[in-house]
C-alpha cells in the first residue's frame, strides 16, 4: 500500500504556530532534505492560537492538529462491558504512572476494539469510580477536585492521541518525548511505523522544572518539608510525564540527542543504551564563516541574541552589563530578539536598565532582518540562559568567529571547551555559572580587554563549528537514520483487517 | 549537676507557692457555707431547746420553724437562680432537711453536703492552679517538647525530614529538585544559600532548576519594585507611594538574592524614598522609624 508521506513529524506546542528553538530546528530539518516529504502533527490545546508563525517548506504535504483537550465521545458502556472497562481503567492508570510499552499497546488495542471514549471512560459512573480509586491510590492527601481535573485532562489527552487519524508514513520522527512521543509511540505500536525519537532538552527535566515553580498547582500543608513520599499534585503530573518518556523510550527504534550529558538522563529514565545516538545541531558554516569581520573603529561590543523571555535570563545579562561598565567603561551591549512572547518580562527588563542607569550602554533591537550584520560587528557573544540544549545562535556566532561567554547549560560547555575525541583543541570562550552577573561581567571583561585571547578563542570556535556542527554533516546523519529505519518499515496493515479484528473481540 | 539542683529548688519553691495559693482559694470559696451551717444548726437547736423547756408553745414552735425555713428557702432559691453557685443549692438542701427534721435534719444535710462541696472546690482549685502555673512557668514549645519526650505526642515520619541545606548538599536528584521547589514556594532570605548551593550542583537538572527559581524570584521582586516605581512617578505627592517604593527596595535588598553592591545601592535608594516620604508627611512616625532603621542598615553595611 502506498504511503502518504515519508516522515511523520509530531511536534508539541510549537511548530508551525510558535516561534522558538525547536520550531526553527524542525523547519531547518525539513528544508535540508527537500527530496523527502513531511507531514506535521502539531500537538496543542483548543485554546491555543493556530495562526502559523512559520511559512511551511514546500516538501510539507500536510498538517494534522492533535488537540489534547478534545477527544471522541465514543459509545456508552453497557453491563456487559464491566470487566473490559475495569481493564481499560487499569491500563490508563498504568500509562499515566508506570509507563510500560506493552500495556500501552494493549490500551491502544482495547480502545480500538471497544470504541470507548470520553462518555465511557470519564463521563460515566464507572469512570467516576475509577477516578476515585486512582485518587485513593495515588494522591489521597490532595483535594479531590484538583486531582479530578488533572486526571480528566491526562485521560482525555491520551484518548486524543489514540484517536487522531494519522497518515501512512515510512518513519515517524518525534521531536521530544511527552505527547509528541506518545503520538509516535501510537504510530509505532498501532501502525508499526518505525520510530525515531530526537530529544533536544530532556522532556521530563523540563516539565519537572516547570512544575516545581508552577503557581497553579495545589500545595499541601506539608510543602515546607522534603519527605520521602511527596504528596503534591505536581507529583502526579510528573509521574505521567515520566511514564510518557518510558513508553517513548520503549517504543522508539533509535533515540538521538544533541550532546553526551543528555544521554545519561535518558538512560536514567529508562532508555536502552543500544538505541542512543548523538546528532548535533548543524548550521550553514559556509554562509556564516565567509563574512569578513567589521574592522571599523567602534566601542567594545557585547552581543546577545535570544527571545526576551525568563528562560534566557536577560536580567542577569543586564546586571552583568551594569557591572561590566565598571571594568570596561565604554562598553555597549546589543540585545537582539523578539519581545512579544512575554511583554511583561520585556517591560521588566527595560525597567531594570533604567533602574541601573545603563540606558546609554544597552540597545534593545527587537527582531532584525539580518543578524549576520551584528555578528560581524561585535567582539563577544553573551548567553545568559538558564536552560538550553544546543543553541543555534551560539553556533552561528561561533561560525563567524566570535568568542563567547555562556552559562553552563545544555551543551554550551561542550561547544566552548570541546568534548572527548574532539579534534579541535582549546577553548572558544568562557563558561560561567547561571544567575551570576558578576562572573559573567568578569568573563566578558577578560575577553574584551585581551585582543590576543579574543582572537584565539574566535579561531577555536570557527574551527570546531566547521568540523562538528556542520549542516551538511548533520543532514547526512539524519538522512542515514531515515534510510536505516525506512528499510525496516513494513507496509501498513489493511484497514479492513482492523475492522475484522474488532468484531472478533 | 548544678542545673539539676537549680531545677529542684525551683520545683520546691513552686510547690509551696501552689499549696498556699490553693488553701487561700479554698478558704475564700468556702467562707460563708460553714458559717451558714453553724447558724442553721444553732437556730434549730435553740428552737428545740425553747420547746423542750417550755419557753415556746408547740404551735408557736411550728409556726416559727415553718416560717423561718420558708423565708430562708425563698432567699436561697432566688440567689441560686441568679448566681448558679452550687453552694446555694447545698444550703437549700440543708434548709429542706432541717424543715423536715429540725436540727437533726440540718445536721445530716450538713454532713452530706459539706464534704462534697469541699471536694469539688479542691478539685476545681487544683485544676485551675495547675493550668495557671503551667502557663506561667513554661511556654507552648516547651510543653510540646515535654509531651514529645513523654511520648504523649508523636510526629509521624519526623526522623525522615531533613533540613533543606542537607538535602541540597547530599540528597538524591529528586530530593534536591523538591528542595528547590520548596525553597521557591516558601522563599525567605535564609533560603538563598540553598539556591546558591543548587547552582553549583554537579547535576545539570539541579543547576537549571536552581537558576530558574532564582530568576523567578528576581522577577517577583523586580515586578513589585516596578509597580511601586510607576505608582510613585504617577503620584509623587503621596507619601504612601514613596514608603511603598522604599519597602519594595528594602525587601529586595534583604532577599539574599542580590550581590552586596546592588543590595547596598537599593538601600541607599530606599533611604532617599523614605526621606521624600517624611518631607511630604513629617508626622508619620512609622516612616521616620523605618528611615532611621534603613540608615542604620546602611551604616552597618558601610562599616
Amino acid at each position: 500500500m502506498a504511503t502518504d508521506t515519508d516522515i511523520l513529524l509530531p511536534v508539541e506546542g510549537g511548530y508551525p504556530y510558535v516561534l522558538g528553538g525547536v520550531g526553527s530546528w524542525a523547519d531547518g530539518l525539513m528544508r535540508a532534505s527537500p527530496q523527502l516529504t513531511f507531514h506535521i502533527v502539531a500537538i496543542g490545546i483548543s485554546a491555543q492560537s493556530r495562526r502559523r508563525s512559520f511559512e511551511l517548506p514546500p516538501n510539507v504535504v500536510g498538517v494534522t492538529d492533535v488537540l489534547l483537550d478534545v477527544c471522541p465521545k465514543g459509545r456508552a458502556p453497557t453491563r456487559k462491558d464491566a470487566d473490559r472497562l475495569q481493564r481499560i481503567f487499569h491500563l490508563l492508570e498504568d500509562a499515566l504512572t508506570v509507563g510500560d510499552g506493552s500495556t500501552f499497546e494493549e490500551l491502544i488495542e482495547q480502545i480500538r476494539v471497544t470504541g470507548f471514549g470520553q462518555t465511557a471512560l470519564l463521563d460515566s459512573r464507572e469512570g467516576w469510580r475509577a477516578m476515585e480509586e486512582a485518587y485513593q491510590r495515588l494522591l489521597p492527601n490532595c483535594p479531590l477536585l484538583d486531582f479530578f481535573w488533572s486526571w480528566r485532562f491526562l485521560v482525555r489527552s491520551l484518548l486524543a492521541v489514540m484517536s487522531t487519524p494519522l497518515p501512512n508514513a515510512r518513519v515517524c520522527h518525534a521531536v521530544a518525548t511527552g505527547f509528541a512521543g506518545m503520538v509516535a509511540s501510537y504510530a509505532k505500536l498501532a501502525e508499526k511505523v518505525p520510530y525515531l525519537l530526537t530529544e533536544h532538552g530532556i522532556y521530563t527535566n523540563e516539565r519537572r522544572i516547570e512544575l516545581a515553580v508552577a503557581d497553579w498547582l495545589f500545595e499541601s500543608g506539608a510543602g515546607g518539608y522534603v519527605t520521602a513520599e511527596p504528596i503534591e499534585l505536581r507529583t502526579s503530573w510528573l509521574n505521567a510525564f515520566k511514564a510518557f518518556s518510558r513508553i517513548s523510550y520503549s517504543a522508539a527504534d533509535v533515540i538521538t540527542t544533541q550532546y553526551r550529558a543528555n544521554q545519561n538522563f535518558q538512560r536514567v529514565d529508562g532508555a536502552c543504551s543500544d538505541k542512543l545516538r548523538i546528532v548535533p545541531n548543524g548550521i550553514d558554516v559556509a554562509k556564516f564563516g565567509s563574512i569578513p569581520h567589521d574592522t571599523a573603529p567602534r566601542r567594545p561590543t557585547v552581543l546577545m541574541i535570544g527571545r526576551i523571555v525568563p528562560i534566557k535570563d536577560v536580567r542577569t545579562f543586564i546586571m552583568a552589563v551594569a557591572l561590566l561598565k565598571d571594568l570596561v567603561p565604554n562598553v555597549v551591549a546589543i540585545l537582539i530578539g523578539p519581545e512579544d512572547e512575554d511583554p511583561e518580562y520585556a517591560a521588566a527588563c527595560h525597567q531594570l536598565v533604567r533602574q541601573l542607569d545603563i540606558e546609554s550602554s544597552m540597545e534593545f533591537l527587537g527582531r532584525v532582518p539580518d543578524v549576520k550584520k551584528y555578528l560581524v560587528a561585535s567582539d563577544v557573544l553573551a548567553l545568559s540562559s538558564i536552560s538550553e540544549a544546543q543553541p543555534i545562535a551560539m553556533l552561528e556566532a561561533a561560525a563567524t568567529g566570535l568568542a563567547i561567554v555562556s552559562t553552563d547549560v545544555g551543551s554550551c560547555k561542550e561547544i566552548l571547551e570541546g568534548f572527548e575525541g574532539d579534534p579541535v583543541k582549546g577553548c572558544g570562550g568562557v563558561v560561567v555559572e547561571p544567575c551570576n552577573p558578576k562572573a559573567m561581567a568578569e568573563a566578558l571583561a577578560k575577553i574584551l580587554l585581551d585582543d590576543a585571547l579574543r582572537a584565539d578563542m574566535a579561531e577555536v570556535m570557527r574551527r570546531r563549528v566547521a568540523s562538528y556542527y556542520n549542516k551538511d554533516r548533520v543532514k547526512g546523519l539524519y538522512e542515514g537514520l531515515y534510510a536505516e529505519l525506512m528499510a525496516q518499515s513494513v507496509p501498513p496493515a489493511d484497514p479492513k483487517s482492523h475492522d475484522q479484528h474488532q468484531y472478533n473481540h | 549537676m548544678k542545673p539539676v539542683v537549680t531545677a529542684a529548688r525551683q520545683v520546691s519553691r513552686h510547690d509551696i507557692v501552689r499549696v498556699v495559693r490553693q488553701t487561700s482559694r479554698l478558704v475564700r470559696r468556702m467562707s460563708w457555707l460553714p458559717a451558714f451551717v453553724v447558724v442553721l444548726l444553732g437556730w434549730q437547736a435553740g428552737l428545740l431547746f425553747a420547746l423542750l423547756v417550755g419557753w415556746l408553745h408547740p404551735a408557736a414552735y411550728v409556726a416559727i420553724h415553718i416560717a423561718g425555713c420558708l423565708a430562708l428557702a425563698a432567699c436561697l432559691w432566688r440567689l441560686n437562680a441568679s448566681t448558679k453557685d452550687d453552694r446555694y443549692s447545698a444550703a437549700l438542701q440543708m434548709v429542706a432537711w432541717s424543715a423536715l427534721a429540725g436540727p437533726f435534719g440540718a445536721f445530716v444535710a450538713a454532713a452530706i453536703a459539706l464534704p462534697s462541696q469541699l471536694r469539688s472546690s479542691a478539685l476545681h482549685d487544683t485544676y485551675t492552679d495547675d493550668v495557671a502555673a503551667d502557663t506561667l512557668a513554661i511556654g507552648p514549645a516547651e510543653r510540646m517538647h515535654i509531651a514529645l519526650l513523654d511520648r504523649r505526642v508523636r510526629i509521624e515520619g519526623a526522623s525522615r525530614i531533613n533540613p533543606l541545606m542537607d538535602v541540597i548538599a547530599d540528597g538524591a536528584q529528586a530530593e534536591k529538585l523538591e528542595a528547590l521547589g520548596v525553597s521557591y514556594r516558601k522563599y525567605e532570605a535564609r533560603l538563598s544559600a540553598v539556591l546558591r548551593r543548587g547552582l553549583q550542583d554537579s547535576d545539570a537538572s539541579v543547576r537549571v532548576l536552581a537558576a530558574t527559581v532564582m530568576s523567578k524570584l528576581h522577577a517577583k521582586f523586580t515586578a513589585k519594585l516596578g509597580d511601586c516605581q510607576t505608582e510613585a512617578a504617577a503620584k509623587p505627592t503621596f507619601a504612601e507611594n514613596w514608603r511603598n517604593l522604599a519597602e519594595a527596595r528594602m525587601a529586595y535588598a534583604e532577599s539574599g538574592l542580590l550581590e552586596a553592591s546592588r543590595a547596598h545601592a537599593l538601600i541607599e535608594s530606599a533611604v532617599e524614598d523614605l526621606s521624600r516620604a517624611t518631607e511630604i508627611d513629617p508626622a508619620d512616625q512609622a516612616v521616620i522609624g523605618r528611615l532611621s532603621l534603613a540608615r542604620r542598615q546602611l551604616s552597618a553595611r558601610r562599616a
